[in-house]
Protein backbone atom coordinates (compact mmCIF):
# COMPACT_ATOMS: atom_id res chain seq x y z
CA UNK A 1 0.00 0.00 0.00
CA UNK A 2 1.25 3.47 -0.88
CA UNK A 3 2.27 5.56 2.08
CA UNK A 4 1.21 9.00 0.86
CA UNK A 5 2.30 10.70 4.06
CA UNK A 6 5.88 9.56 3.39
CA UNK A 7 5.68 11.04 -0.13
CA UNK A 8 4.43 14.34 1.29
CA UNK A 9 7.22 14.33 3.88
CA UNK A 10 9.80 14.04 1.09
CA UNK A 11 8.21 16.92 -0.82
CA UNK A 12 8.20 19.08 2.28
CA UNK A 13 11.83 18.18 3.06
CA UNK A 14 12.73 19.23 -0.49
CA UNK A 15 10.87 22.48 0.03
CA UNK A 16 12.70 23.03 3.33
CA UNK A 17 16.05 22.37 1.67
CA UNK A 18 15.22 24.94 -0.99
CA UNK A 19 14.32 27.38 1.80
CA UNK A 20 17.70 26.80 3.44
CA UNK A 21 19.37 27.52 0.11
CA UNK A 22 17.41 30.75 -0.29
CA UNK A 23 15.84 29.24 -3.37
CA UNK A 24 12.28 30.40 -2.79
CA UNK A 25 11.12 29.65 -6.28
CA UNK A 26 11.90 25.96 -5.86
CA UNK A 27 10.58 26.07 -2.32
CA UNK A 28 7.26 27.11 -3.87
CA UNK A 29 7.50 24.44 -6.59
CA UNK A 30 8.11 21.65 -4.05
CA UNK A 31 5.24 22.94 -1.93
CA UNK A 32 2.98 22.78 -5.00
CA UNK A 33 4.24 19.28 -5.67
CA UNK A 34 3.33 18.26 -2.16
CA UNK A 35 -0.24 19.47 -2.67
CA UNK A 36 -0.40 17.79 -6.10
CA UNK A 37 0.62 14.49 -4.51
CA UNK A 38 -1.79 14.93 -1.60
CA UNK A 39 -4.83 14.90 -3.88
CA UNK A 40 -4.04 11.32 -4.95
CA UNK A 41 -5.39 10.22 -1.61
CA UNK A 42 -8.26 10.97 0.71
CA UNK A 43 -6.32 12.18 3.75
CA UNK A 44 -7.39 15.82 3.62
CA UNK A 45 -4.91 17.11 6.12
CA UNK A 46 -2.00 16.17 3.85
CA UNK A 47 -2.54 19.24 1.68
CA UNK A 48 -1.91 21.56 4.60
CA UNK A 49 1.93 21.38 4.94
CA UNK A 50 2.36 22.18 1.24
CA UNK A 51 -0.14 25.01 1.41
CA UNK A 52 1.66 26.59 4.39
CA UNK A 53 5.12 26.14 2.85
CA UNK A 54 3.85 27.87 -0.29
CA UNK A 55 2.68 30.79 1.84
CA UNK A 56 6.08 31.00 3.50
CA UNK A 57 7.83 30.87 0.12
CA UNK A 58 5.67 33.85 -0.86
CA UNK A 59 6.75 35.81 2.21
CA UNK A 60 10.47 35.16 1.70
CA UNK A 61 10.18 35.70 -2.03
CA UNK A 62 8.72 39.12 -1.26
CA UNK A 63 11.54 39.90 1.17
CA UNK A 64 14.10 38.85 -1.39
CA UNK A 65 12.46 40.83 -4.16
CA UNK A 66 12.45 43.90 -1.96
CA UNK A 67 16.22 43.71 -1.85
CA UNK A 68 17.95 42.17 1.10
CA UNK A 69 19.85 45.38 1.61
CA UNK A 70 16.69 46.96 2.84
CA UNK A 71 15.30 44.16 4.92
CA UNK A 72 16.33 42.33 8.06
CA UNK A 73 16.63 39.21 5.97
CA UNK A 74 18.86 37.13 8.27
CA UNK A 75 16.70 37.73 11.34
CA UNK A 76 13.55 36.95 9.38
CA UNK A 77 15.13 33.81 8.01
CA UNK A 78 16.11 32.67 11.49
CA UNK A 79 12.44 32.92 12.47
CA UNK A 80 11.42 31.04 9.32
CA UNK A 81 14.06 28.37 9.96
CA UNK A 82 12.58 27.65 13.37
CA UNK A 83 9.13 27.27 11.85
CA UNK A 84 10.17 24.92 9.05
CA UNK A 85 12.15 22.83 11.50
CA UNK A 86 9.09 22.45 13.75
CA UNK A 87 6.97 21.64 10.70
CA UNK A 88 9.42 18.95 9.66
CA UNK A 89 9.38 17.53 13.18
CA UNK A 90 5.59 17.47 13.28
CA UNK A 91 5.43 15.65 9.97
CA UNK A 92 7.78 12.97 11.22
CA UNK A 93 5.37 12.23 14.04
CA UNK A 94 2.55 9.84 13.30
CA UNK A 95 -0.68 11.70 12.57
CA UNK A 96 -0.05 15.38 13.04
CA UNK A 97 -2.73 17.74 14.26
CA UNK A 98 -3.96 20.26 11.68
CA UNK A 99 -4.76 22.75 14.41
CA UNK A 100 -1.21 22.69 15.64
CA UNK A 101 0.08 23.40 12.14
CA UNK A 102 -2.32 26.30 11.75
CA UNK A 103 -1.47 27.72 15.15
CA UNK A 104 2.27 27.63 14.48
CA UNK A 105 1.78 29.13 11.04
CA UNK A 106 -0.35 31.90 12.51
CA UNK A 107 2.37 32.66 15.07
CA UNK A 108 5.16 32.77 12.49
CA UNK A 109 3.01 34.98 10.24
CA UNK A 110 2.53 37.40 13.10
CA UNK A 111 6.28 37.57 13.64
CA UNK A 112 7.26 37.80 10.00
CA UNK A 113 4.73 40.50 9.17
CA UNK A 114 6.98 42.99 10.99
CA UNK A 115 9.79 42.22 8.59
CA UNK A 116 7.56 43.01 5.64
CA UNK A 117 6.75 46.47 6.94
CA UNK A 118 8.52 49.57 5.68
CA UNK A 119 10.58 51.53 8.22
CA UNK A 120 7.88 54.18 8.43
CA UNK A 121 5.17 51.57 9.02
CA UNK A 122 7.28 49.88 11.69
CA UNK A 123 7.80 53.12 13.57
CA UNK A 124 4.25 54.34 13.24
CA UNK A 125 1.73 51.55 13.54
CA UNK A 126 0.78 49.72 16.69
CA UNK A 127 -0.69 46.23 16.73
CA UNK A 128 -4.48 46.32 16.51
CA UNK A 129 -5.98 42.86 15.91
CA UNK A 130 -9.43 44.19 16.76
CA UNK A 131 -9.29 46.49 13.76
CA UNK A 132 -8.05 43.64 11.55
CA UNK A 133 -11.00 41.48 12.57
CA UNK A 134 -13.41 44.31 11.85
CA UNK A 135 -11.80 45.11 8.48
CA UNK A 136 -11.64 41.44 7.41
CA UNK A 137 -15.31 41.02 8.20
CA UNK A 138 -16.09 44.10 6.16
CA UNK A 139 -14.03 42.82 3.23
CA UNK A 140 -15.60 39.37 3.32
CA UNK A 141 -19.08 40.92 3.37
CA UNK A 142 -18.05 43.14 0.46
CA UNK A 143 -16.89 40.09 -1.47
CA UNK A 144 -20.21 38.39 -0.79
CA UNK A 145 -22.16 41.48 -1.86
CA UNK A 146 -20.13 42.05 -5.00
CA UNK A 147 -19.59 38.44 -6.04
CA UNK A 148 -21.26 39.01 -9.41
CA UNK A 149 -18.28 41.18 -10.31
CA UNK A 150 -16.56 37.83 -10.83
CA UNK A 151 -18.62 37.47 -14.03
CA UNK A 152 -16.69 40.37 -15.53
CA UNK A 153 -13.63 38.96 -17.36
CA UNK A 154 -11.62 42.04 -16.48
CA UNK A 155 -12.29 42.00 -12.75
CA UNK A 156 -9.58 41.69 -10.09
CA UNK A 157 -11.98 41.51 -7.15
CA UNK A 158 -10.30 38.66 -5.27
CA UNK A 159 -6.84 40.10 -5.81
CA UNK A 160 -8.07 43.48 -4.62
CA UNK A 161 -9.53 41.95 -1.46
CA UNK A 162 -6.31 40.00 -0.87
CA UNK A 163 -4.25 43.12 -1.39
CA UNK A 164 -6.13 44.90 1.39
CA UNK A 165 -6.11 41.87 3.68
CA UNK A 166 -2.35 41.48 3.28
CA UNK A 167 -1.79 45.15 4.00
CA UNK A 168 -4.02 45.17 7.08
CA UNK A 169 -2.57 41.97 8.53
CA UNK A 170 0.97 43.19 7.87
CA UNK A 171 0.39 46.47 9.66
CA UNK A 172 -2.00 45.53 12.49
CA UNK A 173 -1.53 41.78 12.98
CA UNK A 174 -4.57 39.63 13.64
CA UNK A 175 -6.06 36.54 15.24
CA UNK A 176 -6.12 32.92 14.02
CA UNK A 177 -9.47 33.47 12.31
CA UNK A 178 -7.84 36.18 10.19
CA UNK A 179 -5.06 33.80 9.15
CA UNK A 180 -7.75 31.24 8.24
CA UNK A 181 -9.73 33.81 6.28
CA UNK A 182 -6.82 35.20 4.28
CA UNK A 183 -5.62 31.67 3.50
CA UNK A 184 -9.03 30.65 2.17
CA UNK A 185 -9.36 33.79 0.05
CA UNK A 186 -5.90 33.15 -1.37
CA UNK A 187 -6.78 29.54 -2.23
CA UNK A 188 -10.04 30.74 -3.77
CA UNK A 189 -8.18 33.30 -5.87
CA UNK A 190 -5.85 30.61 -7.27
CA UNK A 191 -8.84 28.44 -8.06
CA UNK A 192 -10.81 31.31 -9.62
CA UNK A 193 -7.89 32.12 -11.96
CA UNK A 194 -8.44 28.71 -13.55
CA UNK A 195 -12.24 29.04 -13.47
CA UNK A 196 -11.82 32.20 -15.49
CA UNK A 197 -10.01 30.17 -18.14
CA UNK A 198 -12.34 27.18 -17.93
CA UNK A 199 -15.49 29.27 -18.25
CA UNK A 200 -14.35 31.82 -20.81
CA UNK A 201 -16.50 31.85 -23.93
CA UNK A 202 -15.59 32.51 -27.53
CA UNK A 203 -16.88 36.11 -27.35
CA UNK A 204 -14.55 36.87 -24.42
CA UNK A 205 -17.26 36.80 -21.76
CA UNK A 206 -17.44 34.36 -18.87
CA UNK A 207 -20.08 31.68 -18.48
CA UNK A 208 -22.01 33.13 -15.55
CA UNK A 209 -23.67 29.89 -14.54
CA UNK A 210 -20.36 28.07 -14.50
CA UNK A 211 -18.74 30.71 -12.31
CA UNK A 212 -21.74 30.93 -10.00
CA UNK A 213 -21.90 27.16 -9.51
CA UNK A 214 -18.20 26.61 -8.93
CA UNK A 215 -17.09 29.76 -7.11
CA UNK A 216 -20.05 31.22 -5.21
CA UNK A 217 -20.50 28.33 -2.75
CA UNK A 218 -16.95 28.94 -1.51
CA UNK A 219 -17.61 32.64 -1.03
CA UNK A 220 -20.68 31.75 1.02
CA UNK A 221 -18.62 29.41 3.17
CA UNK A 222 -15.91 32.02 3.78
CA UNK A 223 -18.55 34.61 4.59
CA UNK A 224 -20.22 32.28 7.06
CA UNK A 225 -17.01 31.30 8.82
CA UNK A 226 -16.95 33.90 11.57
CA UNK A 227 -20.56 33.29 12.55
CA UNK A 228 -20.13 29.51 12.81
CA UNK A 229 -19.60 28.01 16.26
CA UNK A 230 -15.94 28.38 17.17
CA UNK A 231 -15.49 24.62 17.70
CA UNK A 232 -16.51 23.90 14.10
CA UNK A 233 -14.52 26.72 12.46
CA UNK A 234 -11.32 24.71 12.13
CA UNK A 235 -13.05 21.82 10.36
CA UNK A 236 -14.84 24.21 7.99
CA UNK A 237 -11.48 25.79 7.13
CA UNK A 238 -9.74 22.45 6.55
CA UNK A 239 -12.61 21.04 4.52
CA UNK A 240 -12.90 24.19 2.36
CA UNK A 241 -9.16 24.38 1.85
CA UNK A 242 -8.99 20.74 0.80
CA UNK A 243 -11.72 21.25 -1.82
CA UNK A 244 -10.19 24.45 -3.16
CA UNK A 245 -6.69 23.00 -3.40
CA UNK A 246 -7.93 19.74 -4.91
CA UNK A 247 -9.86 21.54 -7.62
CA UNK A 248 -6.97 23.93 -8.22
CA UNK A 249 -4.54 21.04 -8.72
CA UNK A 250 -7.05 19.29 -10.97
CA UNK A 251 -7.29 22.43 -13.07
CA UNK A 252 -3.52 22.37 -13.27
CA UNK A 253 -3.76 18.94 -14.84
CA UNK A 254 -6.23 20.32 -17.38
CA UNK A 255 -4.48 23.58 -18.24
CA UNK A 256 -0.97 23.44 -16.73
CA UNK A 257 0.58 26.72 -15.57
CA UNK A 258 -1.46 29.84 -16.29
CA UNK A 259 0.42 32.61 -18.06
CA UNK A 260 1.23 35.46 -15.70
CA UNK A 261 -1.01 38.45 -16.41
CA UNK A 262 0.73 41.19 -18.34
CA UNK A 263 -0.18 44.69 -17.35
CA UNK A 264 0.92 46.33 -20.55
CA UNK A 265 1.09 44.73 -23.92
CA UNK A 266 3.76 46.38 -26.00
CA UNK A 267 4.82 45.53 -29.49
CA UNK A 268 8.44 44.45 -29.49
CA UNK A 269 10.70 46.55 -31.68
CA UNK A 270 13.94 44.88 -32.55
CA UNK A 271 16.98 47.14 -32.39
CA UNK A 272 19.77 45.64 -34.52
CA UNK A 273 22.99 44.81 -32.68
CA UNK A 274 24.96 47.30 -34.75
CA UNK A 275 22.55 50.09 -33.84
CA UNK A 276 22.79 49.09 -30.18
CA UNK A 277 26.57 49.26 -30.35
CA UNK A 278 26.48 52.69 -31.98
CA UNK A 279 24.05 54.08 -29.41
CA UNK A 280 26.07 52.75 -26.47
CA UNK A 281 29.34 54.02 -27.94
CA UNK A 282 27.88 57.42 -28.59
CA UNK A 283 26.45 57.68 -25.06
CA UNK A 284 29.79 56.59 -23.54
CA UNK A 285 31.75 59.16 -25.56
CA UNK A 286 29.35 61.93 -24.59
CA UNK A 287 29.63 61.03 -20.91
CA UNK A 288 33.41 60.79 -21.00
CA UNK A 289 33.55 64.19 -22.67
CA UNK A 290 31.26 65.57 -19.99
CA UNK A 291 33.40 64.31 -17.14
CA UNK A 292 36.63 65.43 -18.76
CA UNK A 293 38.38 62.29 -19.99
CA UNK A 294 41.07 63.30 -22.44
CA UNK A 295 41.19 61.57 -25.83
CA UNK A 296 43.75 58.81 -26.05
CA UNK A 297 45.43 57.83 -29.30
CA UNK A 298 43.82 54.97 -31.16
CA UNK A 299 40.47 55.45 -29.51
CA UNK B 1 24.07 62.04 -30.39
CA UNK B 2 24.79 63.62 -33.71
CA UNK B 3 21.79 63.85 -36.00
CA UNK B 4 23.46 61.89 -38.82
CA UNK B 5 24.20 59.00 -36.46
CA UNK B 6 20.67 59.11 -35.12
CA UNK B 7 19.27 59.03 -38.66
CA UNK B 8 21.54 56.11 -39.46
CA UNK B 9 20.31 54.18 -36.42
CA UNK B 10 16.64 54.92 -37.10
CA UNK B 11 17.08 53.74 -40.70
CA UNK B 12 18.62 50.47 -39.46
CA UNK B 13 15.76 49.92 -37.03
CA UNK B 14 13.17 50.66 -39.72
CA UNK B 15 14.81 48.11 -41.99
CA UNK B 16 14.42 45.46 -39.31
CA UNK B 17 10.93 46.56 -38.32
CA UNK B 18 9.23 47.77 -41.52
CA UNK B 19 5.78 47.95 -39.90
CA UNK B 20 6.83 49.99 -36.89
CA UNK B 21 5.53 53.52 -36.59
CA UNK B 22 7.84 56.48 -35.89
CA UNK B 23 6.46 56.65 -32.34
CA UNK B 24 7.18 52.98 -31.70
CA UNK B 25 10.74 53.32 -33.00
CA UNK B 26 11.43 56.38 -30.90
CA UNK B 27 10.04 54.68 -27.77
CA UNK B 28 12.16 51.61 -28.39
CA UNK B 29 15.33 53.70 -28.82
CA UNK B 30 14.57 55.68 -25.69
CA UNK B 31 13.90 52.52 -23.70
CA UNK B 32 17.12 50.95 -24.91
CA UNK B 33 19.10 54.05 -23.94
CA UNK B 34 17.51 54.17 -20.49
CA UNK B 35 17.65 50.50 -19.65
CA UNK B 36 20.76 49.27 -21.42
CA UNK B 37 22.97 51.83 -23.12
CA UNK B 38 23.23 54.34 -20.28
CA UNK B 39 23.94 51.85 -17.48
CA UNK B 40 26.42 50.04 -19.72
CA UNK B 41 28.13 53.26 -20.71
CA UNK B 42 28.35 54.40 -17.09
CA UNK B 43 29.83 51.15 -15.96
CA UNK B 44 32.42 50.99 -18.69
CA UNK B 45 33.39 54.63 -19.17
CA UNK B 46 36.88 55.70 -18.21
CA UNK B 47 37.18 58.24 -15.46
CA UNK B 48 39.80 60.97 -15.15
CA UNK B 49 42.31 60.57 -12.34
CA UNK B 50 40.88 61.94 -9.08
CA UNK B 51 42.41 65.10 -7.72
CA UNK B 52 44.66 64.30 -4.80
CA UNK B 53 44.83 66.59 -1.73
CA UNK B 54 48.33 67.64 -2.85
CA UNK B 55 47.11 68.57 -6.33
CA UNK B 56 44.26 70.52 -4.78
CA UNK B 57 46.66 72.42 -2.59
CA UNK B 58 48.90 73.22 -5.58
CA UNK B 59 45.90 74.32 -7.58
CA UNK B 60 44.78 76.62 -4.77
CA UNK B 61 48.27 78.13 -4.54
CA UNK B 62 48.35 78.64 -8.28
CA UNK B 63 44.97 80.34 -8.21
CA UNK B 64 46.28 82.92 -5.74
CA UNK B 65 48.45 84.30 -8.49
CA UNK B 66 45.54 84.70 -10.88
CA UNK B 67 43.36 87.84 -11.12
CA UNK B 68 40.37 87.82 -8.76
CA UNK B 69 37.64 87.63 -11.41
CA UNK B 70 39.33 84.82 -13.30
CA UNK B 71 40.25 83.10 -10.03
CA UNK B 72 36.58 82.88 -9.05
CA UNK B 73 35.62 81.50 -12.45
CA UNK B 74 38.38 78.89 -12.26
CA UNK B 75 37.44 77.95 -8.71
CA UNK B 76 33.81 77.39 -9.71
CA UNK B 77 34.87 75.31 -12.70
CA UNK B 78 37.14 73.20 -10.54
CA UNK B 79 34.43 72.66 -7.96
CA UNK B 80 31.88 71.72 -10.61
CA UNK B 81 34.27 69.28 -12.16
CA UNK B 82 34.98 67.62 -8.79
CA UNK B 83 31.28 67.41 -8.03
CA UNK B 84 30.55 65.87 -11.39
CA UNK B 85 33.37 63.38 -10.86
CA UNK B 86 31.85 62.32 -7.52
CA UNK B 87 28.39 62.02 -8.98
CA UNK B 88 29.66 59.76 -11.73
CA UNK B 89 31.64 57.70 -9.24
CA UNK B 90 28.56 57.38 -7.07
CA UNK B 91 26.34 56.28 -9.93
CA UNK B 92 28.99 53.83 -11.14
CA UNK B 93 29.31 52.50 -7.64
CA UNK B 94 25.52 52.06 -7.36
CA UNK B 95 25.44 50.19 -10.65
CA UNK B 96 28.24 47.83 -9.70
CA UNK B 97 26.68 47.29 -6.29
CA UNK B 98 23.19 46.55 -7.55
CA UNK B 99 24.50 44.05 -10.07
CA UNK B 100 24.89 41.72 -7.16
CA UNK B 101 22.05 40.34 -5.17
CA UNK B 102 23.37 41.95 -2.08
CA UNK B 103 22.57 39.53 0.63
CA UNK B 104 23.66 36.17 1.63
CA UNK B 105 22.84 33.83 4.30
CA UNK B 106 25.89 31.97 5.42
CA UNK B 107 25.50 28.32 6.24
CA UNK B 108 26.69 29.12 9.76
CA UNK B 109 23.26 30.48 10.49
CA UNK B 110 21.27 27.42 9.71
CA UNK B 111 23.70 24.86 10.90
CA UNK B 112 24.45 26.55 14.14
CA UNK B 113 27.92 27.69 13.21
CA UNK B 114 29.13 24.17 12.44
CA UNK B 115 30.00 25.13 8.91
CA UNK B 116 32.68 27.70 8.21
CA UNK B 117 31.14 30.88 9.59
CA UNK B 118 32.91 32.98 7.03
CA UNK B 119 31.71 30.91 4.11
CA UNK B 120 29.68 32.91 1.68
CA UNK B 121 27.93 32.32 -1.51
CA UNK B 122 26.42 34.49 -4.10
CA UNK B 123 22.73 33.81 -4.21
CA UNK B 124 21.99 35.12 -7.62
CA UNK B 125 23.20 37.78 -9.92
CA UNK B 126 20.52 40.31 -10.63
CA UNK B 127 20.13 42.43 -13.67
CA UNK B 128 21.07 46.03 -13.97
CA UNK B 129 18.36 48.10 -12.33
CA UNK B 130 16.33 50.46 -14.42
CA UNK B 131 17.84 53.89 -14.32
CA UNK B 132 14.65 55.57 -13.09
CA UNK B 133 15.54 54.94 -9.48
CA UNK B 134 18.96 56.38 -9.88
CA UNK B 135 18.46 59.58 -11.75
CA UNK B 136 15.92 59.56 -14.48
CA UNK B 137 13.37 62.30 -14.18
CA UNK B 138 10.14 62.65 -16.08
CA UNK B 139 11.46 65.52 -18.12
CA UNK B 140 14.77 63.94 -18.98
CA UNK B 141 18.05 62.92 -17.43
CA UNK B 142 19.33 64.68 -14.38
CA UNK B 143 22.62 63.79 -12.79
CA UNK B 144 22.63 66.76 -10.49
CA UNK B 145 19.22 66.78 -8.87
CA UNK B 146 18.96 63.32 -7.42
CA UNK B 147 18.60 63.77 -3.69
CA UNK B 148 20.43 60.61 -2.68
CA UNK B 149 23.25 61.23 -5.10
CA UNK B 150 23.75 64.70 -3.67
CA UNK B 151 23.73 63.44 -0.07
CA UNK B 152 26.09 60.64 -0.92
CA UNK B 153 28.38 62.99 -2.78
CA UNK B 154 28.52 65.26 0.27
CA UNK B 155 29.28 62.33 2.54
CA UNK B 156 31.96 61.07 0.21
CA UNK B 157 33.59 64.44 -0.11
CA UNK B 158 33.73 64.81 3.67
CA UNK B 159 34.91 61.32 4.45
CA UNK B 160 37.14 60.12 1.70
CA UNK B 161 38.73 63.25 0.31
CA UNK B 162 37.68 62.43 -3.21
CA UNK B 163 39.59 59.18 -3.25
CA UNK B 164 38.17 56.79 -5.81
CA UNK B 165 35.69 54.21 -4.67
CA UNK B 166 37.38 50.83 -4.35
CA UNK B 167 36.42 48.73 -7.31
CA UNK B 168 36.36 45.50 -5.32
CA UNK B 169 33.30 46.68 -3.37
CA UNK B 170 30.12 45.14 -4.68
CA UNK B 171 31.70 41.96 -5.89
CA UNK B 172 30.39 40.00 -2.94
CA UNK B 173 27.09 40.23 -1.10
CA UNK B 174 26.74 41.52 2.44
CA UNK B 175 26.98 38.75 5.00
CA UNK B 176 24.91 39.13 8.13
CA UNK B 177 25.43 36.15 10.40
CA UNK B 178 23.67 35.30 13.61
CA UNK B 179 25.33 32.97 16.08
CA UNK B 180 23.61 30.03 17.71
CA UNK B 181 22.81 31.68 21.04
CA UNK B 182 21.31 34.72 19.37
CA UNK B 183 19.25 32.41 17.14
CA UNK B 184 17.79 30.76 20.23
CA UNK B 185 16.95 34.15 21.66
CA UNK B 186 15.20 35.09 18.40
CA UNK B 187 13.10 31.95 18.63
CA UNK B 188 12.11 32.48 22.22
CA UNK B 189 11.65 36.25 22.32
CA UNK B 190 9.66 37.88 19.47
CA UNK B 191 10.30 41.35 20.91
CA UNK B 192 14.04 40.77 20.75
CA UNK B 193 13.69 39.34 17.21
CA UNK B 194 11.78 42.40 16.06
CA UNK B 195 14.38 44.80 17.40
CA UNK B 196 17.34 42.81 16.17
CA UNK B 197 15.60 43.07 12.82
CA UNK B 198 15.66 46.85 13.17
CA UNK B 199 19.41 46.74 13.86
CA UNK B 200 20.03 44.41 10.94
CA UNK B 201 18.11 46.68 8.60
CA UNK B 202 20.14 49.73 9.65
CA UNK B 203 23.39 47.73 9.32
CA UNK B 204 22.54 46.45 5.85
CA UNK B 205 21.41 49.85 4.63
CA UNK B 206 24.61 51.39 5.98
CA UNK B 207 26.80 48.75 4.34
CA UNK B 208 24.93 49.10 1.06
CA UNK B 209 25.57 52.84 1.03
CA UNK B 210 29.21 52.52 2.03
CA UNK B 211 31.96 52.26 -0.54
CA UNK B 212 33.60 49.51 1.52
CA UNK B 213 32.78 45.86 1.83
CA UNK B 214 31.30 45.16 5.25
CA UNK B 215 30.23 41.88 6.86
CA UNK B 216 28.40 41.37 10.15
CA UNK B 217 28.18 38.84 12.92
CA UNK B 218 25.82 39.12 15.91
CA UNK B 219 26.77 37.23 19.03
CA UNK B 220 26.33 37.25 22.77
CA UNK B 221 29.18 37.67 25.19
CA UNK B 222 28.92 37.01 28.89
CA UNK B 223 30.88 38.89 31.52
CA UNK B 224 33.18 36.48 33.41
CA UNK B 225 32.67 38.37 36.66
CA UNK B 226 28.91 38.75 36.33
CA UNK B 227 27.63 35.83 34.25
CA UNK B 228 24.11 37.23 34.29
CA UNK B 229 25.27 40.28 32.39
CA UNK B 230 25.05 39.34 28.76
CA UNK B 231 26.15 41.72 26.04
CA UNK B 232 25.05 41.57 22.45
CA UNK B 233 27.91 42.38 20.10
CA UNK B 234 27.52 43.30 16.47
CA UNK B 235 30.96 42.66 15.00
CA UNK B 236 31.62 44.44 11.74
CA UNK B 237 34.38 43.28 9.45
CA UNK B 238 35.61 45.88 6.98
CA UNK B 239 37.91 45.08 4.13
CA UNK B 240 40.91 47.24 3.19
CA UNK B 241 40.54 50.25 5.38
CA UNK B 242 43.11 52.06 7.48
CA UNK B 243 42.75 52.68 11.21
CA UNK B 244 41.61 56.34 11.00
CA UNK B 245 38.92 55.57 8.51
CA UNK B 246 37.74 52.58 10.51
CA UNK B 247 37.32 54.83 13.53
CA UNK B 248 35.34 57.35 11.51
CA UNK B 249 33.18 54.65 10.00
CA UNK B 250 32.61 53.04 13.40
CA UNK B 251 31.43 56.33 14.90
CA UNK B 252 29.04 56.92 12.07
CA UNK B 253 27.71 53.37 12.09
CA UNK B 254 27.22 53.21 15.85
CA UNK B 255 25.52 56.62 15.76
CA UNK B 256 23.05 55.44 13.10
CA UNK B 257 22.04 52.36 15.08
CA UNK B 258 21.76 54.22 18.39
CA UNK B 259 19.67 56.90 16.72
CA UNK B 260 17.24 54.30 15.41
CA UNK B 261 16.96 52.60 18.83
CA UNK B 262 16.54 55.97 20.56
CA UNK B 263 13.75 56.87 18.16
CA UNK B 264 11.97 53.69 19.11
CA UNK B 265 12.54 54.29 22.80
CA UNK B 266 11.04 57.75 22.27
CA UNK B 267 7.72 56.41 21.02
CA UNK B 268 7.57 53.32 23.26
CA UNK B 269 6.03 53.15 26.71
CA UNK B 270 5.87 50.87 29.74
CA UNK B 271 7.55 47.49 29.58
CA UNK B 272 8.40 47.89 25.89
CA UNK B 273 10.34 51.06 26.66
CA UNK B 274 12.22 49.38 29.52
CA UNK B 275 13.14 46.43 27.33
CA UNK B 276 14.40 48.72 24.56
CA UNK B 277 16.48 50.73 27.04
CA UNK B 278 17.96 47.52 28.40
CA UNK B 279 18.73 46.37 24.87
CA UNK B 280 20.44 49.67 24.12
CA UNK B 281 22.55 49.38 27.31
CA UNK B 282 23.73 45.86 26.59
CA UNK B 283 24.29 46.25 22.87
CA UNK B 284 27.71 47.08 21.45
CA UNK B 285 29.26 47.41 18.05
CA UNK B 286 32.78 46.32 17.30
CA UNK B 287 34.80 47.02 14.16
CA UNK B 288 37.48 44.71 12.88
CA UNK B 289 39.86 45.01 9.99
CA UNK B 290 39.83 42.09 7.61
Amino acid sequence: MVDLSQVIRSDIEASINAFEDNDFENMNIFANRSMANAIFGEDKKLILPGFLMKELAGIFGTLEARGKEQTAFSTAKTIGANYVSSLSKLLREKGFEENELWQKFHEVSLELRKFLMSTVEERTYKEDPEFTRYAFEWLVKYLEKKKETLFNPKNLLLKGILNDMDRIFRVYGGVLLDTHTISLVRALDRYYDYCRKAYSQSDGTLDKDGIAKTVFPFIDRIAGLSSSPSESQASIVNETLWELVKRWREFFLDYLELPRPRVEVERGIEIPEEAKRKITESVTKTLEKEVGVKKTPGR
Amino acid sequence: MMSSLLEEIVTEIKLNNPDASADEVSKAVLRFIQQDALPEALRKMRMPEPISPLQRWRERERLKRVKKKRREALRIRMQESEELFLEFEYVKHQLVKTDIDASSFGPGLLYGGVANPLARRTISVGTIPTMDKLFLKKDGISFIEHEEARKRRDELSKMWLYSPIPKEKGEEPIVFQIDELVQSKIWSDPFFAENLGVIEKVARTFAAGSPFKMDFLVSFRTDIEIPKWQKMILSVRVVDLDFDRIMKLWDEFDGKIRKEIQQRIGVASGLEKEKLEEMNRTFFTSFKLA
